[in-house]
């Protein structure tokens, strides 16, 4: 805490005489995340500082965007099983949305739509496979995603601190997609955005996991290959060590 | 202590892996039987997709099954010609299966074929041997002798003979190329070595001697679960080496263990555990299959293909 009000007040001391219109000065604690094989979700703090006049400050932060198939399971003869599927394009991997107090308070229903903040503001285009409503199969991505941490909203994650302060912890947790993400940062005042900042994050696998994600994908028979001969060095030299005892 | 998968895209508690690997390393080693058809159902209670569960379990039978093979072939206990037409089937049904595999895949049934295939496998095998393994416990009990195996079958009249020299036989090539074809489908499907239909196939329908049956099935099983784990590789991209290794450990040290423990106890009564284990396992698939599911819906990241 003490470090980063040191941060702030540098930050504060070298951007506000070059930049006097600003209102809204942030930084991430990081711009990368690398899953390695110890990976099991991280947090990051979104912080910053506001200008004269405080306000109300509100965090986007998005993943890569996915297609995805939403399927539906069932019954067929006492079992169950997918019958049907729904096809999205575009659809964000990550959101999380944070604020300092609920954003209905914060602005009215249509701003918050116009700038993307909201689960409900996420249109997911569907291709229908099947004429039912997709609504429903749109309902159900921000609903599995929100039960596994992909999606969230937290309206009250952002402190602000004597009006001029904020800071924010965004958790990813351990099912995080890869990709380029984005942290959306806006300062509200009297309902209206002020300013809005965008910050980009990437999150990437590192080391010994990206190495084997990556080689599966690029090379994957000699990946099969590479799989096969390293469970037979391993399963036979397993074996000599433990014969010997 | 936990660690990310890579190809499973999920963190696992690598003790738990560890344990898993152990404990149905130690039940192999006791029953004598490899243990693909009790992990590959563990991992997908876990929570590792089914898929790739049963493409790492190839890969994993790969490492177990290989310095068995390379035992049995330096005691010379391996029938080459005999493995190679087994294997030739192998292929040919792993490489059928890993395109079933795909295509249910690409349909978003993977899951449900993966599970029906174990619940109807575990099924008929758990009550196969829980009755023998039943009638065996009480003719001990009347002391009556055990019946012997007919020698001529069917199999004799097929066309294509060729002659085994080390099983000593002079059959047709196709009932082991369909038992070959059987178990590589098997294998491709559902991520198990198969010694479990190719050992009494080989007994019983092709009549081999016992002698040779162990080591030329762990032949056959290598060559087709790494053939397995490189189609798995290229087709769905499912074969997670990490998930892999890390039960390679404890499933061998287990294994040495339960070999050992196995030889103290009676063999009737271990094949009646071991099938009543097989059982509880299918049940317990089987009840998932017509549970209501918590949620209807799941998410599958790529367009319906």
């Amino acid at each position: 805490m003490r470090q980063l009000l040191i941060a702030i007040s540098v930050l504060l001391a070298s951007s506000a005489p070059a930049q006097a219109d600003a209102t809204l000065v942030s930084d991430i604690s990081s711009h990368r995340i690398g899953i390695t094989s110890s990976y099991t979700g991280t947090e990051l703090l979104l912080f910053g500082a506001l200008g004269e006049g405080g306000g109300d400050v509100v965090i986007v932060v998005r993943g890569p965007d996915q297609d995805l198939t939403v399927r539906r399971k069932g019954r067929v003869g006492g079992v169950w099983l997918n019958t049907d599927a729904v096809s999205f394009r575009g659809v964000p991997g990550f959101y999380a949305i944070a604020a300092n107090r609920p954003l209905s308070e914060i602005a009215g229903e249509r701003i918050l739509r116009r700038n993307g903040i909201g689960m409900a503001s996420m249109r997911f285009a569907g291709e229908t496979s099947t004429p039912d409503t997709p609504d429903v199969f749109a309902d159900a991505i921000r609903r599995r995603r929100q039960a596994n941490g992909l999606y969230r909203s937290d309206e009250g994650a952002v402190t602000v601190i004597y009006d001029r302060l904020f800071r924010a912890t965004i958790p990813f947790p351990a099912n995080v997609p890869v990709g380029n993400y984005s942290a959306q940062i806006y300062l509200f005042q009297d309902g209206q955005v002020v300013v809005g900042e965008t910050k980009p994050i990437i999150i990437d696998k590192s080391g010994i996991e990206r190495a084997i994600f990556i080689f599966s994908r690029r090379q994957p028979a000699l990946y099969g290959i590479f799989a096969v001969i390293v469970a037979c060095l391993a399963g036979w030299g397993a074996a000599q060590f433990f014969r010997k005892r | 202590m936990q660690i990310y998968l890579p190809i499973a895209e999920m963190p696992v508690n690598i003790l738990l892996l560890i344990g898993m690997g152990a404990g149905i390393g130690f039940l192999s080693g006791i029953f004598g039987v490899g243990g693909g058809f009790l992990m590959t159902p563990l991992l997908i209670f876990m929570g590792i997709p089914a898929a790739v569960a049963v493409a790492t379990q190839a890969n994993q039978i790969v490492a177990a099954s290989v310095s068995g093979a390379i035992g049995h072939w330096r005691r010379k206990n391996v029938d080459i010609q005999m493995g190679l037409v087994l294997l030739a089937g192998g292929l040919v049904g792993s490489f059928c299966g890993s395109l079933i595999f795909a295509w249910m895949k690409s349909l978003g049934q993977v899951d449900l074929m993966i599970r029906l295939s174990y619940v109807v496998f575990l099924g008929i095998i758990g009550s196969l041997m829980f009755v023998e393994s039943a009638r065996a416990l009480l003719r001990q009990r009347r002391g009556a002798p055990r019946r012997r195996m007919r020698q001529h079958y069917w199999v004799h009249g097929l066309p294509f003979k060729m002659r085994f020299r080390r099983s000593k036989l002079y059959i047709s090539a196709l009932p082991p190329l369909g038992v070959g074809f059987v178990v590589g489908l098997l294998a491709a499907i559902m991520g198990v070595g198969g010694g479990f239909v190719m050992v009494p196939a080989m007994i019983y329908l092709l009549g081999m001697p016992t002698a040779v049956v162990v080591g030329t099935s762990l032949f056959q099983i290598t060559f087709v679960t790494a053939a397995v784990t490189i189609m798995h590789s290229i087709n769905t991209q499912t074969v997670d080496v990490l998930l892999a290794l890390l039960l390679l450990p404890g499933s061998v040290i287990g294994a040495q263990i339960g070999s050992r423990v196995g030889v103290n106890l009676k063999a009737e009564q271990l094949r009646f555990l071991l099938a009543a284990m097989v059982l509880a396992v299918c049940i317990k698939l089987g009840i998932d299959l017509f549970l209501t599911p918590d949620d209807l819906y799941s998410l599958s990241i790529g367009g319906a293909g």
